[in-house]
């Protein structure tokens, strides 16, 4: 047996996955991989490891930020937005320069605006199933994109201003 | 894991977080060599994995996985084969409301064709990347098999 050189060949995915990560790397990744409100032990299930292992590294990610946790029976824990979207922030307004996000943000609002004329409504959510037609499968799951991709378009325009605020406030830090 | 199968609901925005997640832990399968965001990394719309071309058959030129996922738990994991003197091999998992077939569904190889019931049975994000790559695995091997 030659384990040394890394895992064996016939190794699937997750098993390469436990093999190169500690277990509270594991829980971080799972937990990143939440958007709903999951108990310990599920989390220990995903990241295959004790549910007390799992608790405790939970209690940590959010004391860090990086979870949430909602008391209850039992409490539950799900990845914290707010520090996702702030790093995000953080890396644009660092690491692009100021013109280059104000660019894509005005070709961002175009297409926004693009969108609202298309779909004759302000924002995605504002527009109506029923104005969707019922009998062509392709035009309603080729609405349905657009409409995903509407919803993209808007995320991106706030996360954009904010970083284009950000890159503004400290022109030494944020620059390109 | 709560029920993310209501019909009704929508397919949310691309999820950023989650496409960094899976474009660091996939490159560190021995699958995948290279993660690149696309059209960029300011405002990404897909995850491009480069395969290994060194462990398939010299027939493929090249492999990839083109990664989508969305705040309502909606992906599309893209698989795609190019050959220089035959026809590309691709097929698709996708997980988003479709008319005329479960949400979760496969558009199976060689040309992705219509939609048939998904083997992928995983919600969270690593579970379903591992589960195609086990099965983009299994696909290498059966080519060398050819």
């Amino acid at each position: 047996m030659t384990d040394d050189t890394g895992a064996a060949d016939d190794t699937d995915a997750a098993a390469q996955w436990i093999d190169a990560r500690t277990t509270f790397q594991r829980v971080y990744d799972t937990v990143l991989g939440a958007t709903d409100h999951v108990p310990a032990g599920t989390v220990a299930e995903r990241a295959q490891c004790s549910e007390t292992a799992a608790r405790e590294a939970l209690t940590q990610l959010v004391e860090m930020g990086v979870a949430e946790r909602r008391d209850g029976r039992p409490a539950t824990y799900r990845r914290n937005d707010s520090y996702l979207t702030w790093k995000r922030v953080e890396r644009l307004a660092t690491e692009t320069d100021v013109e280059t996000l104000r660019s894509k943000l005005a070709s961002l609002t175009e297409t926004d605006r693009e969108f609202q004329d298309r779909f004759d409504a302000p924002e995605p959510d504002a527009v109506t199933q029923s104005s969707l037609p019922v009998d062509d499968h392709e035009a309603v799951e080729e609405r349905w994109t657009a409409l995903s991709e509407w919803r993209t378009v808007r995320r991106d325009v706030r996360v954009l201003r904010r970083a284009v605020d950000r890159a503004r406030r400290s022109p030494d830090e944020a620059s390109a | 894991m709560t029920d993310r199968d209501e019909p009704e609901t929508a397919t949310g925005p691309l999820d950023e977080p989650t496409l960094r997640l899976l474009g660091t832990r996939a490159v560190e399968n021995r699958l995948v060599v290279c993660q690149t965001f696309e059209p960029d990394a300011i405002t990404p719309r897909r995850l491009r994995l480069g395969l290994d071309a060194e462990q398939y058959p010299a027939a493929v030129a090249e492999a990839t996985l083109d990664v989508r996922w969305f705040e309502s738990g909606d992906y599309s994991f893209h698989y795609r084969e190019c050959r220089d003197a035959a026809d590309d091999c691709q097929c698709r998992w996708d997980r988003h409301p479709k008319p005329s077939s479960p949400r979760a569904h496969f558009h199976p190889p060689p040309t992705a064709g219509a939609a048939e019931s998904s083997p992928v049975a995983a919600t969270h994000p690593l579970a379903v990347l591992f589960a195609v790559l086990d099965w983009i695995a299994d696909r290498v091997g059966t080519l060398h098999e050819r």
